[in-house]
């Protein structure tokens, strides 16, 4: 093998960083070949400068003064959250939380309605995957645009280009919704509307981006730590 | 602190017991001071990054899962907040970089014995000047690895990076800060034969 292709072998030869089989591609060609052998002894100096740093540890000053000041922080940020419910108690009447609760169901509902019309959209979108899958006996790319989060809970995952829908969440969501009252008319409005938007192929763009979302997502679902 | 005390106090803190979590402070601030400070090379930066690095700890203790490290866990927040700031700092040089000081403080270095005695402010000038041409995850996988001495598996999951990302990086970051260490060796040994 080439010294090219040996050298991000050296550089990374400490315990585990190497696989059994690079470990012994590096020994064999060390064992023949000078110049890459004395490359890695001329290491161990500089290697000993970087134990030396890794020795050295920041001093953290004033300890107590950083743990009261996370406790405090941690305490006023619970104080003020609670705060923030008891002005809502103490300030709004019967009357006005009854107003605000409907305006919040209202919201809920406008929002339920545009879920709807996505699953709708949806619906169609795998119509369109069967009929295709029909006429050809396999799958081919799938028209939809990538513009909107919710998707990313439907979708499983990308196998060969073609993205993988996950019809039990699908399902439930709309399980979810069947008793929504929605206007049939102006639903099917509103679909016609924007069923342009899903008949243009999916770009290769399209499908970094939506592997960027789900790749977002694992993370998040994996170390609970995206903050 | 052992693995049975760890574990009744960060239950403890699940239930939301500010004396329970004030002990994992206390046990674990220097910890993440230690790679907060490496990683921004400035003393009030780091402090401010464990400050919300463990208040997001206490926000989110119920999510912890006990099987994982702790340790691991919180590096993960330590190095997302740390890296959130070097990226914020990119345009400025963080810490002005005296070229004959930090050759100073390299001769010091090589001639130190293994226990090693350095101020704050020199250690961030010696740490910022090795790693200058570094990306932040380059800068990032060296620390972890070379100056923190974590474990692979556990570097990939503190930078949510694939073990062949870190690899990579951890390759570059090697290669330009071992030239660079022979280069500092090499003006050393000059200096000495031209005395
Ligand atoms: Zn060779």
């Amino acid at each position: 093998m080439k010294c090219d292709n040996i050298i991000m072998l050296i550089h990374l030869n400490h315990n585990d960083e190497l696989s059994e089989t690079e470990k012994k591609v590096l020994k064999e060609h060390l064992s023949s070949c000078d110049s890459c052998r004395e490359l890695m002894e001329s290491f161990e100096s500089t290697d000993s400068i970087i134990q030396k740093l890794k020795n050295a540890e920041p001093e953290l000053t004033y300890p107590q003064v950083l743990t009261s000041d996370i406790m405090q922080s941690i305490k006023e940020n619970e104080k003020s959250s609670y705060s923030m419910i008891a002005i809502f108690e103490m300030l709004f009447s019967n009357k006005v939380k009854v107003l605000a609760y409907s305006i919040a169901i209202c919201l809920i509902g406008l929002f339920a309605y545009q879920q709807l019309s996505i699953m709708n959209k949806l619906n169609q979108m795998e119509k369109k995957i069967a009929l295709k899958s029909d006429e050809t006996g396999e799958l081919k790319t799938t028209p939809l645009i990538i513009n909107n989060k919710v998707l990313k809970e439907f979708v499983s995952g990308i196998e060969n280009e073609q993205i993988v829908l996950d019809k039990s969440s699908l399902d439930r969501f709309l399980e979810s919704y069947k008793d929504l009252k929605t206007n049939h008319d102006e639903l099917l409005e509103l679909l016609n509307d924007n069923i342009e938007n899903l008949e243009k192929k999916l770009s290769q763009k399209d499908i970094q981006k939506l592997k960027l979302l789900l790749k977002e997502d694992d993370l998040e679902r994996n170390s609970s730590t995206n903050l | 602190m052992d693995k049975e005390q760890l574990l009744k106090i960060i239950e403890l803190s699940k239930k939301k017991d500010h004396k329970a979590f004030e002990k994992l402070v206390e046990h674990y601030q220097s910890y993440a001071f230690s790679l907060s400070f490496k990683l921004v090379c400035n003393d009030e930066d780091a402090k401010d990054i464990v400050q919300e690095s463990f208040i997001r700890v206490w926000q989110h203790i119920h999510k912890f899962n006990i099987n994982t490290k702790f340790t691991t866990w919180l590096y993960k927040i330590v190095f997302n907040l740390s890296l959130d700031k070097l990226k914020a700092n990119k345009r400025r040089k963080y810490v002005a970089v005296d070229t004959e000081h930090v050759t100073i403080l390299f001769d010091k270095l090589v001639d130190a014995d293994t226990e090693t005695d350095i101020a704050n402010k020199d250690l961030a000038m010696l740490i910022s000047s090795l790693a200058n041409e570094l990306t932040p995850k380059q800068k990032a996988v060296f620390i972890l690895r070379d100056l923190q001495g974590a474990e692979m598996d556990e570097i990939s999951e503190i930078t949510s990076m694939s073990k062949g990302t870190v690899k990579s990086n951890l390759y570059y970051a090697r290669l330009n800060i071992r030239e660079k260490l022979k280069r500092i060796e090499n003006i050393k040994t000059l200096q000495h034969e031209v005395r």
